[in-house]
């Protein structure tokens, strides 16, 4: 995938792997829809997370929409919402998106309301990578809320070792 | 570590006591209990007895964490709820399951392992019993079991190694492809030619059952919580989420193998299919024993007197409220809000009974379970309920054939907060609950 800093990057090893993570989909063009109070509501989650975003926390936004959102695009969305350092936006190959998108859940089964980008993407996907504990959150929920539970799930203190070979599968099977 | 597929395959269960389902807890009325739960886990649980009348601190609200390597008493004074004895007598409840209720991870702690079954047991039910209208949980067959027998049905997912698996990215609600009864997939059980009383509990995360017989039927003498006000026969059940079916079989005229089947099928969350498939999928087997037919439970027949019902009445109502199930942005809203534990989206006074009317629709089945209190059901859809659903509920089914419910619903005992949600599991955690907070002075109650 490509960020909006124009760099190349490796989705799960270089953006996930190691990493606390949350991660979103979105596109630029969603005027009418839900991306803009949902943005808008992650930068009130990355300033409440305070400086550990860019440390140990990394925030992802995923475009829906590769074709529109280029880097450059995508770069000035984020200067416009005012995101700070660690979160990143990320473009890449349609396919690949929708895999992931699906992968995390970020859809919804009636394919008629799932080619509506602005339907089902109200969600926020986060998780510790090194524990392997993982949950979702409505994005527009009041950003305290968000937070706390970010730290509570992403406790690098609970969960345990993940011991699966092949980490690319959203299923987590366990011995 | 359990073995459920198969003898040989094990996988790593969370469980009460590392069981899977978790211990029975019985109950007697007037008998409160303490129970202490260890959180030896790494994830924090909260426990709730589901369809029991308990004090808010004891009832696991959501946020109410027992955090991993501690642990916390819960006090359920199994009582019920009413001012008068002949209330009382209605209220109590037989069949409640206790189960975690910890925000956003629901899902995969109920998944894992985190049920079991807290049955109670009053003068009247042990009057039932001994006048020969239900089966007797402290009778043994032949086989060393008792003719009272719980019974959890789950659909669980695993991997080809045996370890159960669950999607924690999947929000619209988990289906497994295995059928899991009482923690073990495929089981048998063998009965004498008698009546044997089965705890029938819906236990999965999202997965709606119609259950039948390969042959004879059911005579229902429970629905969630509570006995009938008298036994009704049943060709099928239908248990959506949470729900229970409180049944006797009468295997007197049976021989050879019966089994247990789920007629429904179901791809995904958003609910059942509208066809039902017979012959439909075993879950439990039978083996009828082929010795004489025993006669116990002679009363336990369509019609007979079960527990005296007191319906709430039309002039007792002070209020009614609406509250809408929707679908939005890919997340759930009860009014177009999120859960959040430190709103509240009622506040009746104690010893109030207000009218509320669930709303559905939008191709989604929601089973809706408020804690506390019993529903009385009113109306689905503008028409009244079948019988067997017109005594007492503690869960509902919100589906596309039956968009709007009308309940009943009294606040007795004990001020608090305490939650109502949607009982698919992904739903309940991606925020699909409300909070009543029943207002009133804490040394009125009891």
């Amino acid at each position: 995938m490509t960020t909006h800093e124009n760099k190349s990057v490796q989705f799960y090893d270089d953006m996930v792997k190691g990493k606390i993570v949350l991660i979103n989909f979105m596109f630029t063009n969603c005027s009418d829809g839900i991306c803009p109070p949902m943005t808008g509501n992650l930068v009130r989650v990355q300033r409440l997370l305070g400086d550990r975003v860019g440390r140990d926390i990394f925030m992802l936004s995923i475009t829906m929409d590769p074709g529109n959102d280029t880097p450059e695009v995508l770069k000035k969305y984020a200067e416009s919402y005012g995101v700070g350092p660690g979160w990143t936006f990320l473009t890449g190959k349609y396919e690949d998106i929708e895999k992931l998108r699906r992968n995390l859940g970020i859809y919804d089964p009636d394919p008629i309301v799932d080619a509506d980008k602005t339907q089902h993407a109200g969600l926020v996907t986060f998780g510790n990578e090194r524990t392997w504990r993982w949950a979702a959150l409505p994005a527009l929920m009041k950003a305290e809320q968000i937070v706390e539970t970010v730290l509570r799930i992403t406790d690098p203190n609970r969960g345990r070792r993940r011991s699966r070979k092949n980490p690319q599968t959203s299923q987590a099977s366990s011995r | 570590m359990v073995e459920i597929v198969r003898p040989g395959l094990f996988t790593e269960i969370w469980g009460y006591n590392g069981m899977f389902p978790g211990p029975t807890i019985r109950a007697r009325k007037g008998h409160p209990a303490v129970v202490r739960f260890h959180n030896d886990l790494y994830v924090e649980t909260s426990v709730h007895n589901h369809g029991g009348h308990t004090p808010q601190e004891s009832d696991g609200f959501p946020d109410a964490f027992i955090l991993p390597g501690l642990y916390k008493d819960y006090i359920y004074p199994n009582i019920a709820p009413g001012d008068t004895l002949v209330e009382q007598e209605s209220e109590f409840a037989s069949t409640q399951w206790y189960h975690d209720h910890a925000m956003d991870i629901t899902g995969e702690n109920v998944y894992r392992g985190l049920a079991g079954f807290y049955l109670l047991t009053d003068d009247l039910e042990e009057d039932l019993i001994a006048n020969g209208k239900l089966p007797d949980y402290k009778d043994y067959d032949k086989f060393g079991q008792p003719f009272d027998i719980p019974v959890t049905v789950q659909d669980k997912l695993f991997s080809r190694r045996g370890s159960m698996i669950y999607d924690t990215f999947d929000h619209d609600g988990f289906l497994g492809d295995v059928y899991v009864i009482n923690g073990k997939a495929q089981p048998y059980l063998n009965v004498q030619r008698a009546k044997y009383r089965f705890r029938l509990l819906n236990a999965s995360n999202a997965r709606f059952y119609e259950l039948r017989l390969t042959s004879g039927s059911f005579l229902q003498v429970g629905n969630d919580s509570w006995l009938l006000g008298e036994v009704v026969h049943r060709n099928t059940v239908s248990i959506a989420p949470a729900e229970r079916a409180d049944v006797v079989i009468d295997f007197r005229s049976a021989s050879g193998v019966v089994y247990l089947e789920n007629i429904l099928e179901q791809d995904d969350g958003r609910g059942p299919d509208d066809d039902r498939r017979i012959p439909g999928t075993p879950l439990l087997k039978f083996i009828v024993n082929s010795g004489p037919a025993i006669n116990n439970a002679p009363g336990c027949v369509p019609g007979a007197a079960l527990r005296p019902h007191v319906a709430i009445r039309e002039d007792e109502i002070v209020r009614t409220r609406e509250f809408e199930f929707d679908r939005e942005h890919g997340a759930w809203v009860i009014n177009d809000r999120f859960f959040d534990p430190d709103r509240d989206d009622a506040d009746p006074q104690v010893g109030d009974a207000e009218r509320w009317i669930l709303e559905g629709g939008g191709g989604w089945a929601h089973p809706i379970h408020i804690h506390l209190e019993a529903q009385q059901v009113q109306r689905y859809d503008g028409r009244l309920p079948p019988l067997y659903d017109s005594f007492k509920k503690d869960t509902v089914q919100l589906r596309d054939d039956q968009e709007e419910i009308e309940i009943f619903i009294k606040f007795r005992t004990f001020p608090g907060r305490y939650v109502f949600h949607c009982h698919n599991l992904e739903h309940e955690d991606m925020r699909m609950m409300g909070v009543f907070h029943v207002q009133g002075d804490p040394f009125q109650c009891l």
